[in-house]
C-alpha cells in the first residue's frame, strides 16, 4: 500500500544512507545522481527511454521489512519511507554477476574491466567468447535510432542467444541517413565509422558529406541533413553552412 | 440462435432447451480434444455417425465434445446416459457399438476399460478410479457438451451466472464476492484475483482492458487448450463479468500460435455470443457493452509473461519490461489492463452461480477451489486432472494416475514447469496448494506434473529445462541471455562426462545473482530446476562429475550399451537395425556391440524382444 | 505472393499495424515462409519500418525466412515427451535425413523441428509429419515415419 508524500510535490528516499526529496517518479538512478552518489549504467543514455536491459545499476530496495532489487535506471520513486542500498552484499553481487558474464561474452572491452575492478572483479571465470566481441546488446543505439533520430534503420535481429543488432535482412538499409548517433552512444565503441575524402562508411552504406561554403570543412552527410531538413519543413538553404560557421555569421 | 434481448428471454430459452431434450435419446460422447483427435478420434465419430444413421430404429444422437481428461485411454467414447465409459476405440469398432450396446444393451467386453493396478473391468465412466477421484466441477462440462454449440453451454445454465450479475448486481459486489470465494490465479503466479481486479478498477485511465492469457507454454501442461477447445463459453462468460466487475468495455484473447483447434472454436464462441448478444451492445439489456479481439502469438514462451504478452498484442517484441508499475496499472498502451489465466477465468461463473460460501468450503485455508493439472510423463493414466486444492501428491500420481508403469520406481514429480521444481519421493505426502509448493521449494505452476521414474536422469532434467529457457530467452538482459546459456554450459559438460570439482558450488553461486539480476520471471526463476535437483539429488550430481557414470542411464556419453551373451539368442535383429553397423555375430550365436563405433541411438534396446541389450 | 492478395489480408485487419503477427501468419500459412519483397511490401502499407518488422519477423519462431521443404517434420520437445526418450528420436531424424533441428534438407524435401509441446502428452514421445501425429514414437521408426524405405535410408549412407 503507498503512503502519501508529506508535502504535495515532493518524496523522501533514503539513498546509502543520505536523505533526498524527490518529486513523484523520479528514478532511482537521478535522485541519486541529485545526491552525488553515481550508480553505475551501461544501457542508460538521457536522450532516450531507460531500458532495463544490461542490469548493472541493480541496487537493494528496502520497503518496511521486505527487500528486493531492482534497476535503478527506471525505478520510479513513488512513496514514502523507501530505503536504498546501492552497494549492498546483493547488489553487489549482482553487479558482479552481470559484468563477470559480460567480460566472458566480450573479453576484449575495456570498459567493463574497469567496471568490474570497481565491484572487485579482476577476470571472469566463464570461457571467453570471440575476442572481437564487442556488442553488449544494451540496446542504446537501437533506441536512439528510434527515438531520437527516427530514422528506424537498425533493429534487434532474433532472439536469446542469437540476439544481435542489424540492418533488415542484414543488407543495406535504406532508412540509415549516416547520422552516426548509433556509433556516438555505444558505449563500447562497436560500431564501426569511419570517414574518408569527404565520404562517410557506416552500417556498409557510403554517405557523402556536405561541405561547408565558408570554412570548406566537412561537417555532416547530405541524408542526414535532407531527411532532417524535410521532416522539421525547412528551406532549401537551410543547412548550407556548418552549425560553427552559422554561429560567427551571427 | 436469435438475439436474446433480456434475462427472461435467456431464461425462456434455457426452459424451452430443457423441454426439448428427450429424455430417451442416448447420445454417443466421442472425446474431439487435440490428443484423441490425433489417435484418430474423428473417424470414430464419423464411423459412428455412419452406423447411427444406418440404423434407423435407434434414437441416438453423436456429440463431438472437448477433451474429456483421461488421455492415455483415448479415443474415448461415453455412452451417455448410462455413462459407459468405451477406451481405445477404432473406427471399426462403430458398428459394434451401434448394434451391440445402442440397439442390444450389450457390453463390448474388449473396449472395456481395465484398471492397471487392480485389473479389474470397470464399464462406468464414474466408477474408474481416474474419474472417481476427481472433483470436476470445471472440467467435468467438457465430456458432455459439443463445443461448438452456444445451446450445450445455455443447456447446462450457461450464462446464468452473466444474467444474475448484470441483473442485480454492482461492479463492486462482483469483487467482492470474487474475494470471499479466495480465488487465486491459475496461471502460474496465485495472485489473489478479486485484487487484481480491484485495483484495475481503481487504476487512473480509460479504456480499460481484460485480457486472457491463453499462451500456455510450459511443456507437459495442456489444460487451457482443454478448456478452451472443450467449453470455450465458460472462459468467455468469466471473462464478460469479468470486465463488468472492472469497468472494461474491450477484451482480449492471447491464444498461443501451436493452439489451432482452441483458436478455431474460441472464434465460433466469439460469434455466437455476438449473435445471441452476450458481447457487444446492451448486453442483455443491462446498459453494459463489451466485445473481445482476438490476438495470435508467434512462437514465444516468453509471451505468457504479462508485459511481454500485452507488447506482443500491441505488435511489438514479445519482450518484458519493467513492471515496478504493474500492468495493471500501466498496461496495453499504457492503460489499466487485467491479465488473467483461461482457468482462472472459467472459474468465475461457477462463484457467481454458486456462491462464494460453497467455493471456499473446498480446497485448503491458502488455496481455495480445484486446480487442473496436467499429469504426463511416466505414468499409467496420461491426462489431465482435476482435484480441489490440498489434496496428496500421492493421491494424484498413485490414486488417479494409477502410478508408474512396467512396475518402475517413482523418483519424483516436476511442477511449475521450467519456473518450478522437483518433488521426491521423501514429498509424496505433500497437500498440494499454492503455498506448500512454493515453500517446498517448487511453485504451482500453470499445472503441468511431469512423473519421473528410475530412468529419469535429474541432471539431464536441469539440463533440458535450461536448454528450453535458453531456445525461449528474448535476449533483452544479460543475466536471461548470459546467464543461462552458461549455466547450460556447465550441465552440458557435466552430463557429457567432463564434469569438474565446484561445478556444483558455481552453479549454487549463479542462481542467487541471476535471481536478483535477471528483468523478468524467465530468467529470474531459471535457477530453479537447477537447484531442486541439485537439492534432492545432489547424489546424481556427484556420479556424473566424480564417478562419470549416469545411474539412469540417459547421459549418453556416461552409457554403454552391451549385450548380455547369456540371455542373446542370435536373432540378428538388433543387427539388423543398427544405425552403424556396430553389432556383430552369427546367427543364433551371441551378438557384440563394438563400443567403438556405437553411437549410442538405443535401437537395439528398442528391439531386442529377449532383454538381452543392457543399458548401463 | 502477389501484391493484390498480400492487401487482401493487411485489408482484413484494416491495415492495423498492432495485427503485424496475425498478418504475417496468414502470409506464412500461404507461402510456407516470408518473402523479402512482401515483407517490404507489408511495412510500407502499415507505416511499419522495416528494421521493426524485420526485427518482428526473427523473433517469433512461428515465422521463417527461408523457404520451408515440401514436407514438415516437427518432433515434440516438451517435457513429458523427453522424459519418454524424445531426444533420442530427434537425433536418429537428424541422423537420417542429415541436418540440425531447424534446417532443411538440400533436397528441400524435408523441413526439421522441434516444437515445445503441442499437449498430446498421452501420445509421447511425439512427431508430427505433415499435420500427421506419430505417436509412442521410438528412434527404430524413424524411417518408417519418414515414409522412406528403410534400405534406400541405408545406402545413402
Amino acid at each position: 500500500m503507498s503512503h502519501q508524500a508529506t508535502t504535495a510535490s515532493e518524496i523522501k528516499v533514503l539513498i546509502d544512507g543520505q536523505e533526498a526529496r524527490v518529486k513523484p517518479e523520479t528514478t532511482i538512478f537521478l535522485a541519486a545522481k541529485a545526491l552525488g552518489i553515481s550508480i553505475p549504467t551501461l544501457c542508460h543514455h538521457p536522450a532516450v527511454e531507460p531500458y532495463g536491459a544490461c542490469r548493472v545499476c541493480t541496487v537493494e530496495l528496502k520497503r518496511g521489512k521486505r527487500s528486493r532489487m531492482v534497476t535503478a535506471c527506471n525505478y520510479p520513486i513513488r512513496e514514502e519511507g523507501l530505503e536504498i542500498q546501492t552497494r549492498s552484499e546483493r547488489a553487489l553481487r549482482a553487479r558482479r554477476l552481470v559484468l563477470e558474464l559480460l567480460m566472458a561474452r566480450c573479453p576484449e572491452v575495456k570498459i567493463l574491466r574497469d567496471m568490474a575492478q570497481e565491484v572487485g572483479l579482476e577476470k571472469s571465470r566463464y570461457p571467453k567468447g570471440d575476442d572481437k566481441e564487442r556488442c553488449i546488446l544494451c540496446g542504446l543505439c537501437v533506441n536512439i535510432c528510434n527515438q531520437v533520430v527516427g530514422a528506424n534503420a537498425i533493429g534487434f535481429v532474433s532472439r536469446g542467444v542469437d540476439r544481435k543488432i542489424g540492418t533488415p535482412f542484414l543488407e543495406n538499409s535504406m532508412d540509415c541517413i549516416g547520422c552516426g548517433a548509433c556509433a556516438f552512444a555505444c558505449p563500447t565503441q562497436c560500431i564501426s565509422m569511419t570517414e574518408k575524402d569527404g565520404v562517410r562508411k557506416i552500417w556498409d552504406r557510403e554517405f557523402k558529406l556536405a561541405v561547408c561554403p565558408v570554412c570548406g570543412n566537412y561537417y555532416a552527410p547530405i541524408d542526414q541533413l535532407e531527411t532532417i531538413r524535410k521532416q522539421v519543413n525547412l528551406p532549401p538553404d537551410h543547412f548550407k553552412v556548418c552549425f560553427t560557421c552559422r554561429g560567427l555569421k551571427l | 440462435m436469435k438475439k436474446i434481448n433480456n434475462y427472461q428471454e435467456l431464461e425462456q430459452h434455457r426452459q424451452q432447451l430443457k423441454k426439448e431434450t428427450d429424455p430417451s435419446l442416448v447420445y454417443i460422447s466421442v472425446c474431439g480434444g487435440s490428443g484423441c483427435l490425433a489417435f484418430g478420434g474423428e473417424k470414430v465419430a464419423a464411423a459412428l455417425e455412419k452406423e447411427i444413421k444406418k440404423a434407423s430404429s435407434v434414437k441416438a444422437q453423436l456429440k463431438l465434445t472437448g477433451c474429456h481428461g483421461f488421455c492415455e485411454k483415448g479415443p474415448l467414447v461415453v455412452i451417455r446416459p448410462q455413462g459407459i465409459l468405451y477406451a481405445k476405440v477404432k473406427p471399426e469398432d462403430a458398428a459394434e457399438i451401434v448394434s451391440e450396446t445402442i440397439v442390444n444393451q450389450r457390453i463390448i467386453e474388449r473396449l472395456v476399460y481395465k484398471d492397471p493396478v487392480s485389473k479389474q473391468r470397470i464399464v462406468k465412466e464414474e466408477d474408474i478410479p481416474f474419474y472417481k477421484n476427481q472433483k470436476r466441477i470445471i472440467f467435468g462440462s467438457n465430456g458432455f457438451i459439443d463445443p461448438t454449440s452456444i445451446d450445450d453451454y445455455i443447456g447446462i445454465d450457461g450464462y446464468s451466472a452473466l444474467a444474475k450479475v448484470l441483473k442485480g448486481m454492482k461492479p463492486e459486489q462482483v469483487i467482492s464476492e470474487v474475494e470471499k470465494a479466495g480465488l487465486r490465479g491459475r496461471g502460474g503466479g496465485g495472485f489473489p484475483t478479486a485484487l487484481k481486479w480491484k485495483t484495475c478498477r481503481n487504476a487512473p485511465g480509460e479504456p480499460k482492458y481484460v485480457i486472457i492469457n491463453a499462451d500456455e507454454g510450459d511443456p507437459g501442461a495442456y489444460m487451457d487448450r482443454s478448456v478452451l477447445e472443450g467449453n470455450p463459453h465458460s472462459v468467455l462468460e468469466g471473462l464478460i463479468i469479468g470486465a463488468f466487475a472492472i469497468g472494461s468495455s474491450q477484451g482480449f484473447i492471447y491464444i498461443r500460435h501451436e493452439y489451432p483447434l482452441a483458436l478455431r472454436n474460441f472464434r465460433t464462441a466469439l460469434d455466437q455470443a455476438r449473435k445471441a448478444g452476450f458481447l457487444g451492445k446492451n448486453i442483455l439489456g443491462s446498459g453494459f457493452s463489451f466485445d473481445v479481439q482476438v490476438n495470435q502469438g508467434g512462437g514465444a514462451f516468453v509471451c505468457g509473461e504479462s508485459s511481454a504478452l500485452m507488447a506482443s498484442i500491441e505488435g511489438k517484441l514479445g519482450e518484458p519490461r519493467a513492471k515496478y508499475v504493474h500492468t495493471v496499472e500501466r498496461g496495453i498502451w499504457d492503460k489499466p489492463s487485467n491479465l488473467n489465466n483461461v482457468e482462472t477465468w472459467a472459474n468465475v461463473p461457477l462463484i457467481i452461480n454458486k456462491g462464494a460460501d460453497w467455493y471456499a468450503k473446498i480446497g485448503t485455508e491458502g488455496s481455495k477451489g480445484t486446480k487442473i493439472f496436467s499429469l504426463v510423463g511416466k505414468i499409467n493414466n496420461t491426462g489431465l486432472v482435476e482435484v480441489p486444492m490440498g489434496v496428496t501428491l500421492k493421491h494424484i500420481v498413485f490414486d488417479i494416475g494409477g502410478g508408474i508403469p512396467n512396475k518402475k520406481k517413482f523418483k519424483a514429480v516436476q511442477t511449475g514447469g521450467p519456473s518450478g521444481g522437483c518433488l521426491p519421493e521423501s514429498l509424496l505426502d505433500l497437500q498440494v496448494d499454492f503455498d506448500r509448493l512454493t515453500d517446498a521449494g517448487s511453485m504451482m505452476g500453470s499445472g503441468g506434473m511431469i512423473v519421473m521414474d528410475e530412468d529419469t536422469c535429474m541432471v539431464d532434467v536441469a539440463r533440458y529445462f535450461l536448454n528450453f529457457l535458453k531456445d525461449e530467452s528474448c535476449g533483452k538482459c544479460t543475466p536471461c541471455r548470459e546467464g543461462i546459456r552458461q549455466m547450460l554450459a556447465i550441465l552440458n559438460r557435466i552430463t557429457e562426462g567432463k564434469g569438474q570439482e565446484g561445478d556444483v558450488e558455481q552453479l549454487e553461486e549463479m542462481s542467487g545473482g541471476i535471481m536478483d539480476a535477471a528483468l523478468c520471471a524467465l530468467g529470474g526463476t531459471s535457477p530453479n530446476p537447477v537447484m531442486s535437483t541439485i537439492k534432492y539429488f545432489r547424489n546424481e550430481y556427484n556420479a556424473h562429475i566424480r564417478d562419470h557414470k549416469c545411474p539412469a542411464g540417459v547421459c549418453k556419453a556416461l552409457v554403454t550399451y552391451s549385450i548380455d551373451p547369456q540371455k542373446c539368442i542370435g536373432c540378428g535383429v538388433c543387427l539388423r537395425n543398427c544405425s552403424s553397423g556396430a553389432i556383430k555375430g552369427a546367427k543364433k550365436k551371441p551378438h557384440k556391440i563394438d563400443p567403438k563405433k556405437c553411437i549410442k541411438c538405443g535401437i537395439c534396446y528398442e528391439v531386442c524382444k529377449f532383454a538381452s541389450v543392457k543399458r548401463s | 505472393m502477389k501484391k493484390a492478395e498480400v492487401d487482401k489480408i493487411i485489408n482484413s485487419y484494416g491495415a492495423d499495424r498492432s495485427q503485424v503477427i496475425a498478418i504475417l501468419n496468414e502470409v506464412q500459412d500461404e507461402e510456407r515462409y516470408l518473402p523479402e519483397e512482401t515483407l517490404k511490401h507489408i511495412s510500407e502499407r502499415l507505416k511499419l519500418p522495416l528494421a521493426q518488422l524485420y526485427s518482428i519477423s526473427t523473433f517469433y519462431r512461428a515465422f521463417s525466412l527461408v523457404p520451408k521443404g515440401k514436407h514438415q517434420c516437427t518432433v515434440c520437445m516438451g517435457t513429458a515427451c523427453h522424459v519418454r526418450g524424445s531426444e533420442r528420436v530427434l537425433s536418429e531424424l537428424e541422423r537420417v535425413l542429415k541436418v540440425k533441428s531447424g534446417e532443411t534438407t538440400k533436397d528441400r524435401e524435408f523441413s526439421l523441428d522441434t516444437v515445445n509441446c503441442v499437449g498430446a502428452c498421452a501420445l509421447g514421445p511425439l512427431v508430427i509429419v505433415d499435420g500427421e501425429y506419430h505417436g509412442g514414437a521410438s528412434p527404430n521408426q524413424v524411417a518408417s515415419i519418414l515414409g522412406k524405405d528403410k534400405s534406400t535410408a541405408k545406402a545413402k549412407k
